[in-house]
């Protein structure tokens, strides 16, 4: 069955409708979900500190704006698919990335250690999951991929044209991590 | 008792393990598989008390996983719980009705695990 799509998006507070048409044309209406107020910023913000906070047991703070992004050095990717679709990445620095499967398993973990890589990629997965849930409406209708992890400094992410993205750059025991969430429109 | 948890993630499988010890449970073995396919082996070559499984895995997910677990004899009686971060409602409910028995939403405590896990070994 062919099928197309229609989205009524509003940014703030919006209530958006989805409405899938079948092969004759007919619009039915499939699932509808709310923007909590604060948007998309506010919400990675508040999902990505919680999780931080709870998973790794430290104080979670933003990072001053003058801190660069061109250290990250590890990136984790989970993709969203279903009525809402994009990716959420995490990027830090391979030592902050340590620290955080440290704090994760309770135990000194290597930078190069493969429990890094995992507990990266664990750890936006569960943000990505959190900040779904708090999506009223949405969380039954969007799916996650498994986490993707890409290694090394010498790269750039681009998303693709028709997107939005939004960035929370926050910091735990001084260690950066910045949080991106590019959704396809 | 013999603990066989199922996540593709190894440092899930670490969290879980961890989170077990420090809830006080009585853990003789514990074994690991990263997806629904291994964990079939397993259950099928060992005596397995108890089983955690996460839903979204590659291979073979912990839907399929559960549902292939219930043909097998090996595998009559024994408790599996569910984690999962999406708490998408649809594939929990899916789950428990294959034949799992609970489900736990990551990211979880020890005692929230113990709590969860407590009537299933009364049983």
């Amino acid at each position: 069955m062919s099928s197309n799509t229609d989205q009524e998006v509003n940014e703030r507070g919006a209530r958006l409708v989805l409405t899938v048409r079948t092969s004759d044309g007919a619009p039915r209406p499939k699932r509808s979900w709310t923007l909590p107020e604060g948007g998309w910023e506010e919400l990675l913000r508040i999902a990505a500190s919680e999780i931080l906070e709870f998973m790794l047991g430290v104080q979670v703070g933003e990072l001053p704006e003058s801190a660069s992004c061109n250290s990250t050095e590890m990136t984790a990717m989970v993709g969203l698919a279903g009525e809402l679709s994009g990716v959420l990445s995490l990027r830090c620095p391979a030592a902050a990335a340590a620290t955080l499967a440290s704090k994760m398993l309770g135990t000194d973990i290597a930078p190069t250690d493969a429990y890094t890589r995992d507990a990266l990629g664990e750890i936006s997965n569960v943000i990505a999951g959190t900040l779904k849930a708090k999506v009223p409406g949405l969380d039954d209708a969007c799916l996650l991929s498994t986490p993707t992890i890409v290694c090394g400094g010498d790269y750039h992410l681009f998303s693709i044209s028709n997107s939005t993205s939004v960035s929370v750059a926050l910091q735990f025991e001084g260690q950066p991590l910045w949080i991106t969430l590019d959704l396809h429109r | 008792m013999c603990v066989l948890i199922v996540d593709d993630s190894s440092v899930m499988r670490k969290i879980v393990q961890r989170s077990l010890r420090l809830a006080g449970l009585d853990i003789e073995t514990v074994l690991e598989a990263d997806n629904g396919e291994q964990a079939l082996t397993i259950v099928q070559q060992n005596t397995v008390d108890l089983i955690f499984s996460d839903i979204n895995m590659p291979k073979m997910d912990g839907l399929e996983f559960v549902r292939q677990l219930q043909s097998l004899e090996a595998a009559k009686g024994i408790p599996i719980v569910m984690i999962t971060t999406e708490g998408s409602q649809s594939r929990v409910v899916e789950a428990l009705s294959l034949g799992a028995r609970g489900y736990i939403r990551k990211p979880f405590t020890p005692d929230q695990v113990k709590e969860r896990i407590a009537p299933l070994l009364e049983a």
